[in-house]
């Protein structure tokens, strides 16, 4: 208990600092709140401690939480490192170089765009087999500050963003983040 | 002591030198506007836009111009004549040869109900890119009136922010942003624009790590497009994929690679970059796919839009400058105030 509060204290100080050196006013959107007994998945960059305390607060406000972890979600890295074909580039011929950068730039781009679509069809899985309704991002450990976002997975819109700047515990973080996702703040 | 003045003479010399290049004009060469109409009555045009165009931009631009018929007199020292068109990139050796740092070449056609459309191409040696664009207007009526509007539309590409708009964004659009944003940058950037009354399709905002960095988003730059356009030339007679019995089969691996990434993302790029698209679209069911490049210190930031249902590059612009606010609002102000050109 000692080492979870440790760490929340931790990150919750971090956060307030790098918040407080911050330059921009509040931000805010909520295009309609999330009812509190909706599918949701929380994605949290966290040690699994705070992501306990994150995942509890939202079972606790009446939530049904999937059991969806961030490292589900593979990275484009993961995938295929396309950066791997510039070092390709580098063996062919000098002259080879200069043509071969739009290959490049193009691959890149194509594989960029793809990648999205690709993430699309993953979070379609979601909804369709796990019944996600709400995909929720949260990182409370970012250079910028505390941070969430909601994806409503039936229509892929943006349904909530806020930035936060306060201090205290992860749990009173996280209230504040629920309530203003579901329209109470 | 002596010895000691003259490389310090020198050093003078080279940045005075220096200096001097710097502010040197750009030299700006014209070709051809190549007269599609099929109809020779029209065929004196060829010439006469781009000597408009040129008088047009030395009245307001600081540049050095080659004219057509210069150029011609120029090539014609070492037996060659300035031809109608060039492939792409056959430009690099030209606008050596001539010494010019830009070269605009295009062509025009009649349209119905007496207009006409003139399609130019900028191509620069520098960055070895082609800006092409296009613009309609009344053929008797208004013929010098397009040829100052198209004088501008260079004037605004050639300066400091690499300008180009041909129509704003509007208010409703569903917009899918590429950026190099992360974290509560991309959470302020995506605000301001659902804020301001724009649809942004969830992408990159899915996930909480992007990473695209103020290096790798540079691959954007460049959108090509069945109208406006913004390409990069690369040249297919410099590419080689040499093997052989001494290559080994790890590098005639490589090469292999190679040479189908080649065929796939620069020779048949249209067809490859229209089913990526397609395949973006029919998942997010965007309007608009609008890259967004910040600076590492998120203190300047570039911005090209694409509009997908026309497939045409809608606006182009660079050195944005401002904190992450200021250049969201910025963005914004641009995209959605049009034009007053006439």
């Amino acid at each position: 208990m000692r080492t979870i509060t440790t760490s929340t204290i931790i990150i919750c100080s971090a956060l307030f600092i790098a918040t407080s050196c911050g330059t921009a006013g509040p931000v805010k959107y909520l295009a309609r709140p999330i009812p509190v007994n909706s599918g949701i998945a929380v994605i949290v960059d966290s040690p699994n401690k705070v992501k306990n305390v994150i995942m509890a607060r939202f079972l606790q406000r009446g939530f049904t939480v999937k059991a969806i972890n961030a490292s589900d979600f593979y990275s484009i890295n993961d995938v295929f490192d396309i950066r791997d074909f510039k070092k390709v580039s580098y063996i062919g011929q000098d002259e080879n170089f200069l043509s071969l950068e739009k290959t490049y730039n193009n691959l890149f781009k194509m594989h960029y765009y793809n990648y999205e679509a690709n993430k699309a069809e993953v979070l379609a899985d979601m909804r369709n087999k796990w019944n996600v309704q709400y995909l929720i991002l949260i990182d409370v450990k970012g250079v910028g500050g505390a941070w969430g976002r909601a994806i409503d997975l039936r229509t892929n819109d943006i349904v909530w963003i806020e930035n936060f700047s306060i201090g205290g515990s992860a749990e009173k973080l996280v209230d504040r983040m629920i309530d203003s996702m579901t329209g109470k703040r | 002591m002596k010895l000691a003045r003259i490389p310090v003479a020198a050093l003078v010399l080279v940045i005075g030198m220096i200096a001097a290049r710097a502010e040197a004009a750009p030299t700006m060469a014209f070709g051809y506007l190549v007269n599609r109409s099929h109809d020779a009555n029209y065929d004196y045009l060829e010439t006469l836009f781009p000597n408009s165009f040129a008088n047009a931009l030395r009245n307001i631009f600081y540049v050095t111009i080659i004219k057509p018929g210069q150029i011609d007199r120029e090539l014609g020292k070492d037996g060659l004549s300035l031809e109608k068109q060039y492939r792409p990139h056959e430009l690099m050796e030209l606008t050596e040869r001539i010494s010019a740092d830009y070269f605009i070449y295009g062509d025009f056609d009649i349209l119905p109900n007496d207009r006409i459309s003139i399609r130019l191409n900028v191509y620069g040696r520098g960055l070895n890119r082609v800006f092409t664009f296009s613009n309609v207007g009344a053929m008797e009526k208004e013929i010098f009136k397009l040829v100052d509007r198209i004088t501008l539309i260079m004037v605004d590409f050639l300066g400091k922010n690499n300008f180009f708009m041909s129509g704003i964004v509007p208010r409703g659009s569903k917009i899918g942003i590429f950026t190099n944003l992360q974290g509560a940058d991309l959470n302020r950037l995506y605000c301001a624009f659902l804020n301001a009354g724009y649809g942004v399709a969830s992408m990159q905002v899915n996930y909480i790590d992007n990473n695209l960095t103020a290096d790798m988003i540079e691959s954007f730059k460049c959108i090509e497009a069945a109208g406006t356009s913004y390409r990069r030339v690369s040249n297919p007679q410099a590419v080689r994929f040499l093997h052989g019995t001494w290559t080994g089969e790890r590098y005639y691996e490589e090469i292999t690679y190679t040479r189908e990434a080649y065929r796939i993302y620069d020779a048949g790029y249209t067809a490859a970059r229209s089913a990526v698209l397609n395949g973006l679209v029919a998942r997010h069911a965007i309007d608009m796919v609008m890259v967004i490049g910040f600076n590492a210190s998120r203190t300047r930031a570039w911005v090209r839009c694409l509009d997908i249902k026309n497939n045409d590059l809608i606006w182009m612009q660079s050195n944005i400058r401002g904190g992450l606010p200021g250049i969201c609002s910025a963005i914004l102000a641009r995209m959605g105030t049009e034009l007053t050109r006439k």
